[in-house]
């Protein structure tokens, strides 16, 4: 790997770790939680747990990329879209069906 | 960046345009509905103008660039924009070019299927309409993307737009049901690829490129578990737009709630995109000439193989139609990607680019030229079919299978040509869809005869599955024709489409009934975009 750690006080891999956490985290909760908006929060922190990523990489590699950071401003601004989109989509939900719960909204069979 | 370059995404521009165009004239005929604006130049007719403008420039522009492959004069700098060394972010190459023009014909068919399905009196149509243009944008991008940054924009841009249109009957609660679940499964799966995405950024040396990333991605790394759970990653992120079988949950639910044009919107144009970004992926970044790589290609000739099976086994038992067609399309993907799959398997040297891997190709294979001919075979059969399903279904107001019991005497010219698409559909001569089978199947067993024999199982497998989808393809055909046992009677007044419908209908019908008339340019013109001329 194209990586190196001299000059920085922190090793990337401790970035990346933070990263993979909060990846495990969204995962999980995309699993476990049941409400719509739980869902929607597990999703923000898989975003941002490639956000870590992407950032750490772009300021950690032999020769620093801009890219990474770009990326991620491309990312914070679909999270935003997306979270917006999710919600507008969970609203229209709680309207129909006065609830929000992931695994009782089955109008139609499996 | 090269301004002449935006002319390959000239259609794509004009379609944004167009569709913020559209967007402001509903904005100011909602002021004075049915009267001025509303009632001389609607959303619902704007927008298919509209868009038959951009489909033609689409097929004007991929038209000039077969030309110029026939005369020897397309070179590797006419393709790409916003080129930094050498690396570009979207690459118009003909095989994008093509299957954006699939991408806007796609919609515009869509757009018709709308007309007929909401109605005039629609609630928010300029919205419906332009969020149609703007998810068509994202995929005729998609399809030119080679870049991890464009490939994530144009699936998410093509996703967010498609959550919306998915949940568009706001008082349904199967639409509202479907876009929520849409939305999760889409939103994870697209995080997830995200995910992969920044490692393999990470681990290439912080290259976007998939040129770049694939002169980085090699040998030891490609062995390193890092990179094979990139490589995963991302795989989930485009497995789900194609709805492969571990990553297909949505596409049912979806589907059967999702407004009927939707429906279709999402099974074709939707599918095209997402078929466009696997390939590029698949034969640069994940190229198998690498050895590692020989786990997600076999990883992926199960999923194929099972993709195949479960869509066609469990479409058997569906009772409603637009269910039977999700499961089927599923199937329909696995079809496809017999052929993703033997282009992947040509590659025996590592390449860094799309246009190096077609040199390596062998020029005479029926690979990619299958996936192109077998795509374009499915808009039409497949739209087709959901043409009559949006006519029938909305004067029937039923989507059971079982309410389509002796259609043949209400409503004979509707019946008959959805008989021909669910017959292109199983594939059996003399239409579009066994033209397409025919290449992708023969062109996997032709690379499986020179050292790849899974892929003649799998060919042998995909047949199989055709035999299977034959039987409840034609069971639709036969409730139509000779009735239902059961309870299912015929619908007392006869059914008619619109003017506009049956024109659409019977141009698909058409079509789907005369490429195997055209079989020679046509198959010509696909492999002249996937192979020769590129130097």
């Amino acid at each position: 790997m194209a990586i190196h750690s001299v000059g920085y006080a922190i090793p990337v891999t401790w970035f990346l770790t933070v990263g993979a956490m909060l990846f495990c985290i969204g995962l999980f909760g995309m699993m476990v939680r049941r409400s719509a908006i739980g869902m929607l929060l597990s999703i923000e922190l898989l975003l941002n747990a490639a956000n870590i990523n992407l950032v750490a990489f772009g300021s950690y590699l032999k020769i620093p990329v801009i890219a990474g950071q770009i990326f991620t401003v491309f990312v914070i601004t679909l999270a935003a879209a997306e979270a917006a989109v999710g919600l507008a989509i969970v609203i229209n939900i709680y309207r129909n069906e006065q609830h929000i719960d992931a695994d009782k909204i089955s109008a139609m069979k499996l | 960046m090269q301004i002449g370059n935006l002319i390959f995404i000239l259609p794509a521009l004009c379609m944004s345009v167009a569709a913020i165009i559209v967007l402001l004239l509903g904005v100011v005929a909602s002021k004075r509905p049915h009267k001025g604006l509303d009632y001389f130049f609607p959303a619902q007719y704007a927008a298919p103008v509209f868009t038959a403008i951009v489909t033609g420039i689409a097929g004007w522009l991929a038209w000039t660039e077969l030309a110029a492959i026939k005369a020897g004069a397309f070179t590797e700098q006419a393709v790409g924009l916003f080129v930094v060394n050498g690396h570009a972010q979207l690459t118009v190459d003909p095989f994008a070019a093509i299957l954006s023009f699939i991408a806007f014909a796609g919609t515009l068919v869509v757009m018709f299927l709308s007309q007929d399905h909401f109605g005039e009196d629609m609630l928010h149509k300029a919205e419906y309409y332009s969020l149609l243009m703007f998810a068509s944008v994202a995929a005729s991008l998609a399809a030119a993307a080679s870049d991890l940054i464009a490939i994530y924009l144009c699936i998410e841009f093509l996703s967010l737009t498609s959550y919306i249109l998915a949940a568009f009957s706001k008082t349904d609660r199967r639409s509202a049901e479907a876009g929520l679940k849409y939305f999760l499964y889409g939103a994870a799966c697209s995080a997830v690829m995200l995910y992969g995405m920044s490692i393999l950024f990470g681990i290439t040396g912080g290259n976007t490129a998939l040129s770049a990333i694939a002169i980085g991605f090699k040998g030891e790394l490609a062995n390193s578990a890092a990179g094979w759970v990139a490589i995963m990653f991302v795989l989930v992120g485009l497995g789900f737009k194609l709805a492969l079988v571990p990553f297909h949950f949505w596409a049912p639910d979806t589907y059967e709630g999702a407004p009927t044009p939707v429906t279709a919107f999402l099974s074709v144009v939707s599918k095209a995109a997402g078929l466009a970004v696997i390939v590029r992926f698949l034969t640069v970044v994940a190229n198998p000439a690498s050895p590692a790589s020989s786990m997600w290609y076999w990883m992926l000739i199960v999923l194929t193989a099972v993709t195949m099976f479960y869509g066609n086994m469990v479409a058997i038992w569906q009772t409603n139609i637009k269910r039977m067609l999700a499961y089927s399309s599923i199937a329909q993907v696995g079809y496809l990607m017999i052929g993703v799959l033997t282009a992947m398997s040509s590659q025996v040297v590592p390449v860094d680019s799309f246009s190096a891997a077609l040199r390596n190709n062998n020029k005479g294979a029926w690979d990619l030229p299958g996936v192109l001919i077998y795509m374009f075979a499915y808009l039409l059969m497949n739209l087709g079919a959901f043409a009559v399903v949006v006519v029938v279904g909305k004067r029937l107001k039923s989507e059971a299978i079982d309410s389509y019991s002796g259609l043949m005497k209400c409503a004979p010219f509707l019946a008959s040509a959805l008989a021909v698409f669910l017959i292109s559909l199983a594939g059996i001569p003399p239409t579009a869809g066994f033209l397409g089978k025919l290449f992708i199947f023969g062109g996997a067993i032709m690379t499986g005869m020179d050292r790849h024999p899974e892929l003649i199982v799998l060919a042998a497998l995909g047949i199989i599955n055709s035999v299977i989808s034959a039987y409840y393809y034609l069971n639709v055909v036969r409730v139509m024709y000779f009735g239902f046992s059961g309870e299912g009677e015929a619908p007392a007044e006869p059914v008619r489409g619109t003017f506009a419908m049956n024109t659409v209908i019977a141009v698909m019908l058409f079509l789907t009934l005369a490429m195997i008339i055209f079989a020679r340019p046509v198959s010509d013109m696909a492999s002249s975009a996937v192979y020769s001329g590129l130097k």
